[in-house]
């Protein structure tokens, strides 16, 4: 406050020649600093948004003449089943996704920040699958999952705990439990790092003034660490949320968005018509209406997250 | 002041980056000069992932070497890719000098214009479409002008592996396969041959997943005498086309035939199955199998009608400036399809009819008698959305086989989505 206070009464005094310069030549390097970011901004990221936008008012393949058509995208998908199901497919992910990766990381740093022996070990064993590439770690997967040839079955096989195959990646829930599973392993790593960095910003001394009022573990965490961890926990619901309603590579890779379509999230739909049917028309419309969902959940989510702190 | 500053700094970026770009160019093109007068580079693309890329492989290697001022290098690209990145590229004209295309998709491509019409580049390249089969050349013109020069012809085909069909009786004395009483009877074989098997050993096998679903399916529409598109109307859902995803499903249910499938080309190489239903292509890969005894013929008349799906690759060249990179690259297409004889080897039928009748070619085991097949060929409809159209069936038809919908379902849907598809084109 204070120092906002002073920059402002700075401003309201008239200004020497000199001075005048000098904030000059400040600007001229803030925007040579600025400059390749801001054009790169531009021409990489709001030229293709709004390009986007137009593309999807018109109809045509690549490279040939793009017809006007208005609207008649967006109205097309009210009757596109394929386009709801794989709207539902990725809202159902994000659903329950987002909860068992923010919590199962939350408990991930939780564990990591006892500082019990072995510590440095695990919490390197949680990080490490975060590093992986998506076709490093999809293929880890599918070799687990994958029928007749793959290693749980077989584990479970000779367990006896199965006679036969069970289709991991091959029926629609299986399927999008494979998913899941990966998708925990893949990702949790990132979240408890950063819940971890939370965790490490609390005071002591909150914890020692609530043993001497005689807390339990339970309320330590319920009225100390949680409350403290808003911030962190904001920011990592509205990433992973952001991070699920992208899911693209995992079914691409493990399941091919089967069974059929079963398993076929949003982003894959988009990529589909785009570049398999070639109706890049389609296609943005149907990204628009992604990106439109997108924002509204993480509007939703700022906003209750944000409150409970006030 | 300030937006002086401003644009003289932009405008020193901008001269700098004009003249690095301009030098580079230079460099570039001195470069090629250099290396034009003895040696042209082409980039040649295929998707052929079914086993015969080797084969390809081999071809351009052998090419290269007889060839001192031409080099090819080869992309074999995943089929179910491959139309994504060709077209992709095409379109930003950061395609290949010379690719294969499916004669029935060169309807999605050409439109586009980046495909090179070849009426002008012929004769310097010495091609004679006389050479050709006709109705292959046919296939290969739109609006009165050549487009790409004809590789081959493929079709579905069954193969069948001798030792199981000996041990349940149903070889002839000269140890082949011949069915008689159509699909019932087909079953019929399968349950004999099912009473035998061990456990990771199958009656028949097919990719349930991916495109042969749709292959085996259009098979058995096609001897229904079933429907695809006419006109801009899909129309597959049939009283015929139902009835042949009806069987499928049966053979899956009935465990004939295992679920969830990807590798059946393995699967089948292996000795793990009895029946596969697979493209002319994978014979060479089978050969390639020690101790594996199998044998090859059309897909047996299992409904009304002799049919079977097939399509034929074809070498078209995208749109490129240089003359003479073209030149080389129709002679590359023309040298390949001369040499139709090494390419059957993977099991495909060369598009020049000498060759078929060649000595080279008649000595092969199995392909004399693929050139027959293709009579049988029903091909599919000439239309722009038909590679989206194929893609919707092979998603549905691996839900009904793989998972809980019913076939009726399956095909309802694929016909209201393949509407679709067609409809947003």
């Amino acid at each position: 406050m204070s120092k906002l206070a002073e920059v402002e009464a700075k401003e309201k005094v008239p200004m020497s020649k000199v001075k005048k310069r000098e904030m000059w030549k400040s600007n001229l390097t803030a925007w040579l600093f600025l400059f390749p970011f801001v054009s790169l901004y531009l021409l990489f990221m709001v030229y293709p948004i709004i390009e986007g936008f137009i593309i999807s008012l018109t109809r045509g393949g690549f490279g040939m003449d793009r017809e006007f058509i208005g609207l008649s995208n967006y109205t097309t998908m009210l009757s596109d089943a394929f386009f709801w199901e794989a709207l539902w497919n990725t809202i159902i992910f994000v659903l329950i996704s987002t909860p068992s990766i923010v919590v199962l990381g939350l408990l991930m740093a939780l564990l990591v920040n006892q500082g019990l022996k072995g510590t440095t070990f695990i919490r390197a064993a949680f990080f490490v699958p975060y590093m992986l590439s998506i076709s490093v770690m999809t293929s880890i997967f599918v070799f687990i999952f994958q029928p007749y040839t793959g290693l749980l079955n077989e584990i479970l096989r000779s367990v006896g705990l199965i006679d036969g195959e069970i289709f991991w990646l091959g029926e629609t829930g299986l399927a999008w439990l494979s998913i899941l599973v990966a998708t925990l392993w893949w990702t949790v790593g990132f979240n408890m790092v950063l819940f971890l960095a939370g965790l490490q910003d609390i005071s002591e001394e909150w914890y020692e003034a609530a043993d001497m009022d005689g807390a339990n573990a339970w309320q330590k965490f319920w009225h100390i660490t949680l409350p403290s961890l808003r911030g962190v926990l904001t920011l990592v619901v509205i990433l992973q949320s952001v991070a699920s309603f992208k899911l693209f590579g995992q079914p691409w890779l493990m399941t091919g968005g089967g069974p059929g379509t079963s398993t076929r999230p949003l982003v894959q739909y988009i990529y589909e018509l785009g570049f398999r049917n070639w109706n890049p028309g389609y296609a943005s419309a149907v990204s628009y209406v992604l990106f439109l969902v997108m924002m509204i959940f993480a509007f939703i989510q700022y906003k209750l997250l944000i409150k409970k702190e006030d | 002041m300030k937006n002086l500053f401003l644009t003289m700094f932009l405008s020193v970026m901008v001269i700098s980056l004009v003249a690095c770009g301009g030098a580079e160019e230079e460099e570039n093109l001195s470069a090629a000069n250099n290396e034009s007068a003895s040696n042209v580079e082409l980039d040649y693309w295929v998707p052929f992932s079914g086993g015969d890329g080797e084969f390809m492989e081999s071809m351009v290697q052998q090419f290269n070497d007889e060839h001192e001022n031409v080099n090819v290098s080869m992309l074999n690209v995943e089929w179910d890719e491959y139309y994504t990145k060709l077209r992709t590229a095409m379109n930003s004209q950061s395609g290949p000098d010379v690719a294969i295309s499916h004669a029935s998709r060169l309807i999605e491509l050409i439109p586009s214009g980046n495909v090179e019409p070849l009426d002008d580049l012929v004769e310097a390249a010495e091609v004679d479409w006389s050479e050709f089969s006709e109705n292959q050349v046919n296939a290969t013109i739109f609006d009165d002008q050549h487009y790409a020069i004809p590789l081959d012809a493929h079709a579905l085909i069954m193969y069948y592996n001798k030792e199981y069909l000996e041990e349940a009786g149903l070889l002839n004395e000269d140890g082949e396969y011949e069915l008689d009483g159509g699909m019932d009877q087909f079953i019929e074989d399968l349950r004999t041959i099912n009473e035998n098997v061990s456990d990771g050993e199958f009656p028949f096998v097919s990719n349930t997943n991916e495109v042969y679903p749709f292959w085996i399916w259009y098979t058995l529409n096609s001897q229904l005498g079933g429907t695809y598109i006419e006109d801009d109307q899909a129309v597959m859902n049939s009283q015929e086309g139902l009835e042949a995803l009806t069987a499928m499903e049966d053979m899956v249910n009935e465990e004939l035939w295992p679920k969830n499938v990807n590798n059946a080309y393995d699967l089948f190489r292996s000795g793990r199955a009895a029946f596969n239903f697979a493209g002319v292509w994978a014979t060479g890969n089978y050969e390639q199998e020690e101790g594996l005894e199998f044998g090859a013929s059309p897909i047996p008349q299992l409904f009304d009608d002799a049919k079977t799906w097939g399509d034929s690759h074809t070498l078209i060249l995208p749109s490129q400036d240089d003359e003479e990179q073209k030149q080389a690259a129709l002679m590359f297409a023309d040298w390949l399809a001369d040499h139709g004889a090494y390419w059957a080897q993977a099991g495909h039928v060369p598009s020049k009819p000498s060759i078929l009748e060649s000595e080279e070619y008649l000595e092969l085991e199995y392909r004399p008698g693929y050139a027959e097949v293709l009579a049988d060929v029903e091909y599919m409809p000439n239309h722009p959305s038909l590679g989206a159209v194929n893609d919707v069936m092979i998603q549905q038809f691996s839900q009904v086989l793989n998972s809980d919908m019913t076939p009726e379902e399956g095909l309802e849907a694929a016909e209201t989505n393949a509407q679709n598809a067609i409809d947003q084109n």
